[in-house]
């Protein structure tokens, strides 16, 4: 009987020997997602930088302040401008902003320069991030026309907008409208519902209070473009000053990369026949996105009716 | 071999280039060691059922004299080379009586023997020394062998008997398919007389289109897989029907809980031809029916299956018979739900109408033909064909106004219809060549024109009778053609030593070609008469794939072929294992083994079963995959008692870069830990206890695993923050989440009976007789509060303790 247990476990040896000499592919390592980050840097205007934390699933989840992370130093630099030190604005700091977020000393930035994120917040490794701002591109021309409501659709201002895709690097884009109900007094904006039947869109999201579509110059490489979409105009009464921002956002491939799969997570959502889909993120030691954007923008004013 | 690989698939094509190599210069060398054998004489023959005269495979001739031996081939046939002068021949077969004879012989001998079958329970005998003499992976399981293990409803299912072998895993409870070594269900060939079955599954796969009665036995390759099989990556499982009866006319009925079973068989000229046929159909909808009455016009559902077999064999010599072996099979089921919800002011009226059907229709003519005693051939023309339907229709009737004085009335229609159909047409060929004792040659081709459809989906939307949108999409069809040659020494070096090598070349023809090479190497080594080593290595192909819908439990697959964007899978399976015999008639076995695979497909992510606007190619993303682990067994086949161990610790990995952020995650059915302990005890000739525990880890599912609030894009205006804020994007693992531990105890009492023409046969049994509850599916929800989640998980379990009784009566 021994020299069966020797032949065993001189198979289980060789055994060992010949699966630790088999292939063995590394994958990345899993990142620490305690804690997610949203930041969108733009060309002309102030940083706001939302830190909140990620529940475990097994964790009852708080909407609101009680994710919020308050005690974290921020700071956004790039190139040769100074360190931005970001601050933290409580809650309720203003009635028509909520507060519980950082904000950046600084709304000017430079073009095609490189932004790198640091967040430090104690016991947790420093959680980082960088992105190249874009150079805007300038709507050269927006052709306009309201169609009135009927009784299937509402009244909704269809655009034809024109601008030139640089042809030197790849562009992404994204549009958006912003609807200001009376644009003599300081009442609240609201995002304008966009559509785009037209063919260079590869993508759009239309949930709560957002609504962009995007695309990338895979077939515009270079070209003067016409680009064709609608606007939702039921939010707008016809009895105030009423106005619309029609925004070509140029952003970063980073954003691009997020939209695409925020419209992707919010299709799966949706569709209990989908497979489950994911939010890409670019924040190591976290989760979440730091991207970065330039506007170009036209505002069209509709008086109200007398 | 793969033709044209990347750049990481350059290393190892170089690998598959030096096994080339090697066996190149093993093919140059073997002659001269062939030259040197003393002058021999070949007895070639049959080995069959002396009662029903049927062709018994894999039967073991060995001659006493000169310690040679060998298998009798897949049409019974033998072959065996000793030296002349006196031969002691002893031929054995499991549940057979052993025979032995001893004579003189100085030319080429023809030797037909007829063994006879133990008659009722008894204790099986093993004889010889050549016990151990069985390649790695391969097994053989007999119909008859399964016929006492308890099994779910008492249905004796071949796949199910399967599922208890070390290193072959089912897929969820009840499943019929088999997961060879991490490999996917779709990654095992499955042949029924040689034709390629497509799908065996009655009843959403809980039971396999295997007749027991229509059966004769399954052989499965795990480790070495033969070249004469090619087109899965994981294992070849080759299913063969009964051949009929050649002497006699017989029949049996046989009636369970699920379903009920004719058998005809016998002669249609004695000895010269005969036929077999075979019929089951299920009666769930029979007992449906008077439920569905009483339940009213609401609610009803309705599932049926049936499944024929029919196979007549001529002999049209002693050298040449045919064969003529069909299948036909099919499942069908239907449901509708109709819920009413009605106020004093509105009605709404809600019916969901569902069905379901798939099957398989097979044919086969198969040629054997005796050219010598050493050249044996055989020929085949199969078709077979697979189709599948689906259909879902949701009606819904709004009524507004005061009871009785309806003002407003709409309806809305919405139906999906979804189908996909398979087609093969296929000749083979496979010629065996007994060029000495020591040296066997296998050669032949194979060439299949398929017919691919893999979905047709139509979904309309109507609106008070208005349609509002059809959408008619059929995916594109293929006309592909696969062709494959192979080629297989097999050497034996003295008594010790046996290598089997040679591998197969495929050529694939779709939207793109593809050449590809598999070399395939077993060598066996026999140091001690107890003692069994071998080592195999093999690479294998497959030029289709099956697309699953991770969130639909049954319905949503699809067989689709290899395209210039979906690349041919690939596997690399390298294998080592002893066999011991520890004491006589105790054999403990391990086998370790190692897979690489290729070219695996999945659904992207986001992915949805209703997008009509993609092709499945645009929805798909390509992937890798490992598996690794040790099998062992402990198996005591003889006496009174026979028991079986199996342990296996395995792994299966996937690694996809669009999947789970890139990091590596477990396959599906990736189930560490495998256990199961049969015993079955002969109480008398005419009763049999048997029992079998299973323990199987749980296998893995995607769940969110937390949640977080993030800003769906840039605030909307510069000097006012509103970011808009998405309060819960959940955030998912790929198969991240671990079912709990699967296991149950069943158990079976066989009991035999009747006068001797009169067969009759009482199986009782309970399933799952500690009633564990088992988790079939688990789901995730979350009760919402004022301002906060609370998550919650719940499961649903599929069979609790379930006795059953079956009977069967033959003549």
């Amino acid at each position: 009987m021994k020299a069966y247990i020797r032949i065993y476990l001189g198979f289980i040896s060789i055994s060992l020997v010949f699966l630790l000499s088999c292939e063995f592919e590394e994958s990345p390592s899993v990142t620490l997602k305690e804690t997610i980050v949203s930041c969108f840097l733009s060309n002309d205007s102030y940083t706001h930088v939302y830190l909140s934390k990620y529940s475990d699933f097994s964790d009852t989840i708080f909407y609101g302040r009680e994710n919020v992370i308050e005690n974290a130093s921020i700071k956004i630099s790039g190139g040769d401008e100074e360190t931005d030190s970001l601050r933290f604005l409580p809650w309720g700091a203003d009635i028509l902003d909520p507060g519980g977020y950082y904000l950046s000393q600084y709304s000017i930035r430079h073009y095609n320069e490189t932004y790198h994120l640091q967040i430090d917040i104690p016991g947790i490794p420093s959680i980082t991030a960088e992105d190249e701002l874009p150079s805007p591109v300038p709507i050269i021309s927006i052709d306009t026309i309201i169609i009135p409501e009927s009784e299937t659709s509402p009244r909704t201002l269809n655009c034809l907008i024109h601008f030139k895709d640089p042809s030197e690097i790849t562009n992404y884009y994204s549009i958006t409208g912003i609807l200001l109900q009376d644009y003599d007094s300081l009442k609240p904006q609201l995002e304008a519902q966009i559509k785009s039947d037209d063919p260079i869109i590869e993508g759009s999201i239309n949930h709560y209070r957002s609504s962009y579509c995007f695309f990338s110059d895979t077939v515009i490489k270079g070209k003067d473009v016409y680009l064709t979409c609608s606007i939702d105009l039921s939010l707008l009464s016809n009895y105030v000053n009423g106005a619309i921002d029609i925004e070509l956002n140029s952003i970063s491939h980073e954003y691009y990369q997020y939209l695409h799969s925020i419209a992707r997570y919010l299709k799966a959502k949706d569709d209990i026949y989908s497979e489950p889909a994911r939010v890409y993120s670019n924040i190591k030691n976290g989760m979440g996105i730091f991207a970065c954007f330039s506007r170009s923008s036209k505002r069209f004013y509709f008086p109200k009716e007398k | 071999m793969q033709t044209c690989l990347n750049k990481k698939g350059k290393l190892k094509n170089s690998f598959s280039q030096r096994t080339i190599h090697l066996q190149i210069i093993i093919f140059l060398f073997l002659p001269i060691s062939i030259l040197c054998q003393p002058t021999t004489i070949t007895i070639h023959g049959l080995i069959e059922d002396s009662a029903s005269g049927e062709r018994l495979q894999n039967a073991n001739i060995y001659d006493l004299a000169s310690k040679r031996g060998a298998t009798s081939n897949g049409y019974g046939l033998y072959s065996l080379s000793v030296p002349s002068g006196t031969v002691k021949l002893f031929v054995s077969y499991v549940g057979y009586r052993s025979y032995e004879t001893e004579f003189n012989a100085t030319n080429d001998t023809n030797l037909n023997f007829s063994l006879l079958q133990e008659s009722e329970i008894k204790e099986v005998i093993v004889k010889g020394s050549r016990i151990l003499n069985s390649p790695s992976g391969f097994r053989n399981l007999q119909m008859k062998d399964i016929s006492s293990i308890p099994l779910l409803l008492g249905e004796p299912d071949l796949m199910k008997a399967v599922q208890y072998l070390p290193g072959i895993l089912p897929g969820s409870e009840g499943n019929t398919g088999l997961y060879i070594r991490g490999g996917n269900a779709d990654q095992t060939l499955l042949l029924l007389d040689g034709v390629n079955v497509y799908n065996p599954a009655h009843l959403y796969g809980f039971f396999s289109i295997f007749n027991p009665e229509a059966i004769n036995d399954i052989q499965l390759f795990t480790g070495y897989i033969p070249p004469k099989f090619s087109g899965r990556l994981s294992g070849i499982a080759d299913v063969r029907m009964r051949e009929g009866n050649f002497n006699k006319t017989s029949a049996s009925v046989s009636i369970g809980i699920l379903a009920s079973n004719l058998r005809l068989e016998g002669p249609i000229i004695k000895n010269k031809s005969s036929y077999l046929f075979t019929a089951r159909r299920s009666y769930i909808d029979l007992f449906l029916e008077p439920m569905q009455v009483h339940l009213g016009d609401y609610d009803a559902s309705g599932y049926a299956f049936y499944d024929l077999n029919g196979k007549i064999n001529f002999k049209l010599s002693e050298k040449s018979r045919i064969y003529i072996s069909s299948y036909n099979g099919h499942d069908n089921a239907e449901s509708r739900n109709t819920t009413l919800i009605s106020d004093s002011l509105y009605s709404i009226n809600n019916s969901i109408e569902e069905s379901l059907s798939w099957g398989n229709t097979i044919v086969n003519l198969r040629w054997n033909y005796i050219i010598s005693n050493k050249w044996f051939m055989n020929a085949a023309v199969s078709y077979g064909h697979y189709s599948y339907d689906s259909y879902s229709k949701n009606y819904q009737q709004n009524s507004f106004g005061s009871r009785g004085n309806t003002n407003i009335k709409s309806t809305s229609t919405t139906s999906i219809g979804t189908g996909s159909t398979l087609k093969d047409l296929s000749f083979k060929l496979d010629m065996t060549n007994h060029i000495s004792p020591f040296v066997q040659l296998n050669w032949g081709m194979h060439h299949s024109n398929g017919y691919y459809c893999p979905t047709v989906r139509t979904i309309k939307s109507t609106i008070n009778s208005d349609s509002i949108g059809q959408t008619h999409q059929r995916s594109i069809s293929y006309q592909i053609q696969t062709e494959n040659f192979y080629l297989e020494g097999k050497f034996a070096i003295g008594e010790k030593i046996k290598l089997s090598f040679g591998g197969t070349a495929s050529i694939f023809t779709n939207s793109a070609k593809y050449f590809i090479m598999q070399p395939r190497t077993l060598v066996e080594i026999r140091p001690m008469s107890v003692l069994n080593i071998h080592l195999a290595y093999s690479e294998t192909t497959q030029f289709l794939h099956t697309l699953s819908f991770s969130t639909i439990q049954t319905g949503s697959d699809i067989i689709v072929p290899a395209t210039k964007i979906a690349k041919p899978e690939f596997c690399k399976i390298s294998s080592l294992g002893i066999d011991l015999k520890l004491i006589p008639e105790i054999i403990l076995s391990a086998e370790v083994y190692y897979k690489y695979l290729n070219g695996l497909v999945e659904y992207m992510e986001g992915a949805s079963y209703l997008s009509s606007d993609k092709n499945w190619e645009e929805i798909i993303t390509e992937g890798k995959g490992r598996a690794y682990g040790i099998e062992t067994s402990l198996k005591k086949q003889s006496g009174v008692l026979t028991v079986c161990l199996n342990y296996s610790y395995s792994r299966s990995e996937r690694l996809f870069s669009k999947l789970n952020n890139g990091i590596i995650f477990p396959a599906k059915y990736d189930r560490p830990n495998n256990f199961n302990l049969s015993l079955n005890y002969h109480l008398s000739k005419k009763t049999n206890l048997s029992m079998i525990w299973i323990y199987m880890s749980g296998y893995v599912v995607s769940m969110p695993v937390g949640y977080y609030a993030s800003a769906l894009s840039h605030p909307i205006d510069k000097l006012q923050y509103q970011f808009t804020q998405f309060p819960d994007i959940e955030d998912y693992g790929h198969n991240n989440h671990r079912m709990p531990d699967y296991h149950r105890l069943d158990i079976a009492v066989q009991y035999i009976f009747g006068k001797t023409k009169l067969h009759q046969e009482l199986n009782f049994g309970i399933y799952n007789l500690y009633n564990r509850q088992n988790p079939y599916q688990i789901y995730y929800n979350r009760k919402n509060g004022n301002s906060y989640f609370v998550p919650e998980i719940s499961g649903t379990e599929l069979f609790p303790i379930l006795p059953y009784i079956t009977y069967k009566i033959g003549f």
